[in-house]
């Protein structure tokens, strides 16, 4: 049977690594000197103690200089990896700085190019006016503006590389070769075209085209009266050149008739309205003829035929009706 | 980083800190100084905690790692032995797991010593010495910068960055495991 512990067996221990203030440590000592047990522990303790540090490994000077040697060397390849790493930071920050300047130039380069994108998509500019039925399309090469019912004023700044540009009213369509210009349609009509700049090509199928230049209002032709025109009977001009079959009131022809040019869009102002429509139809029947035969010379038959179908449906009691009827039979 | 500069003569005169502030500054040669004042304690410490085929990985892994933290060293502390201590056993601690095959191959050699012939040679410093490899790696560097390095509960504590508690509580239990061991082997 083992025989009871001391109770201040662990004050040994405690006063050993400090665990017990100056006056517990003084009693403990004084314990010790009469515990048997607490001496042995205090013994056993001392004993641990020399016996760790008489184990402690003999200094061994060849592994100190090797340990030595192998730290220094290690350190300065660890300083020089650093120092590179230091000039190959320096470098990244200066691939950094070129790179950034690069996306700068390209990404103001792409600005530049997207305005230029921007500004041509903006070549076309419609206004329309008030209660105006239209739309537009773009398919390709083309443009293509729907003028239904209404006015619609059309702007366009193209060059040659830029798509062409189309207004379709219910008689044809009008090209745009880079100008301003509006167009109106009535009832399924167009009634108004005027040029302010530039040139446009009005196509009519069956009807040739026509060019109108700045300073041109086109306004369509009257549907012949069953009454016969004043220029009816007169013998059929003949021109060297396809005349206008549309009344067109150019700047220019009226200059050289001593008339101010007129401003777009107006109408003329000064002819008796009630004259018009007769000088207006003859002109127009001669004008019709006159591409008929054209189309003959330059062996455009079936466009041929189809113009002078189209002179027999607008002008059914026209001068040269009968001939023109044999055009489109065919009999020719 | 100036790898060739020379310390000379005045390096034994300098105090830790100023030898710090040195390597701080790039000086390896203050490094060497630093090896040749505190590397033998060092050494023999990672001998007794880690062994003796880690121990001088572990002492040049601390002293690369006193190069990275030289800045951080405290000029007014007298001396940089706790903390060359510390950093000594913070890596053996981060090196747990390879100092377990250690302690394996330090236990099989104990068994084969405790065949009948070779048990007569056997005598105390050898019992200490597999009693140690049994310990864990945080009694065991305790015990040792305690009893042989002599450092402080309150030096250990702060060395460690363990509450004093801890300190005691783990000197106790390695002694406790020590005695037992003692007391088996008898």
């Amino acid at each position: 049977m083992k025989a009871p512990r001391c109770a201040r067996l662990w004050e040994v221990e405690a006063a050993r690594d400090g665990r017990l203030d100056a006056a517990a440590l003084a009693a403990s000592q004084r314990h010790a000197l009469r515990c048997a047990e607490c001496a042995r522990e205090r013994d056993w303790l001392e004993g641990l103690t020399r016996g760790l540090r008489a184990g402690a490994p003999s200094q061994d000077e060849v592994a100190l200089r090797r340990t030595r040697q192998a730290t220094l060397e290690r350190a300065a390849a660890l300083a020089h990896s650093r120092a590179e790493e230091g000039l190959g930071a320096r470098w990244a920050l200066l691939a950094l700085a070129a790179g950034t300047a690069i996306a700068i130039v390209v990404t103001a380069v792409a600005l530049l190019w997207s305005q230029e994108r921007a500004q041509h998509a903006a070549l076309v500019v419609a206004t329309p006016g008030i209660g105006a039925k239209w739309s537009r399309h773009s398919a390709g090469n083309l443009e293509r503006i729907d003028l239904n019912d209404g006015a619609l004023s059309v702007r366009v700044r193209r060059s040659p590389h830029d798509p062409r540009v189309v207004v379709r009213v219910p008689e044809g369509e009008i090209e745009d070769l880079g100008t301003v210009f509006k167009v109106t349609v009535r009832r399924g009509r167009t009634v108004e075209l005027s040029v302010s700049q530039g040139v446009v090509v009005f196509r009519r199928p069956g009807q040739g085209d026509l060019r109108l230049s700045a300073g041109t209002l086109w306004t369509p032709v009257e549907e012949p009266r069953s009454a016969a025109t004043p220029m009816a009977g007169a013998p059929p001009k003949v021109a060297s050149a396809v005349p206008p079959p549309e009344p067109l009131r150019s700047g220019r022809a009226r200059a050289r008739a001593g008339k101010k040019p007129l401003a777009a869009g107006r109408a003329e102002p000064d002819e008796p309205a009630e004259t018009r429509p007769a000088a207006e139809d003859a002109t127009a029947e001669d004008g019709a003829y006159l591409q008929i035969l054209a189309l003959l010379r330059e062996g455009r038959t079936d466009e041929a035929r189809l113009a002078a179908v189209a002179y027999l449906k607008r002008f059914p009691t026209g001068f040269r009706r009968i001939e023109v009827e044999r055009i489109a039979d065919g009999a020719r | 980083v100036n790898a060739t500069k020379r310390s000379g003569a005045r390096t034994s005169s300098e105090t830790d800190a100023v030898i710090l502030a040195r390597v701080a500054g790039g000086d390896l040669a203050a490094l060497g100084v630093l090896y040749d004042r505190y590397a033998p304690g060092l050494l023999r410490f990672a001998v007794r905690v880690a062994g003796a085929e880690e121990a001088e990985d572990v002492v040049q892994a601390a002293f690369l790692r006193v190069i990275r933290l030289a800045p951080a060293f405290d000029p007014h502390v007298a001396s940089a032995r706790p903390w060359l201590f510390a950093i000594t056993a913070r890596i053996v601690q981060e090196r747990r797991r390879s100092l377990r095959r250690w302690r394996a191959a330090l236990l099989g050699l104990a068994q084969q010593q405790q065949r009948p012939q070779a048990r007569q040679l056997t005598d105390a410093r050898a019992d200490l010495t597999r009693g140690l490899a049994r310990l864990s790696v945080a009694k065991r560097t305790v015990l040792i910068l305690a009893e042989v390095e002599g450092f402080t509960c309150e030096e250990l504590s702060a060395m460690l960055s363990i509450p004093v508690g801890t300190v005691w509580t783990r000197l106790h239990h390695a002694r406790n495991e020590l005695r037992r061991r003692f007391e088996e082997e008898s």
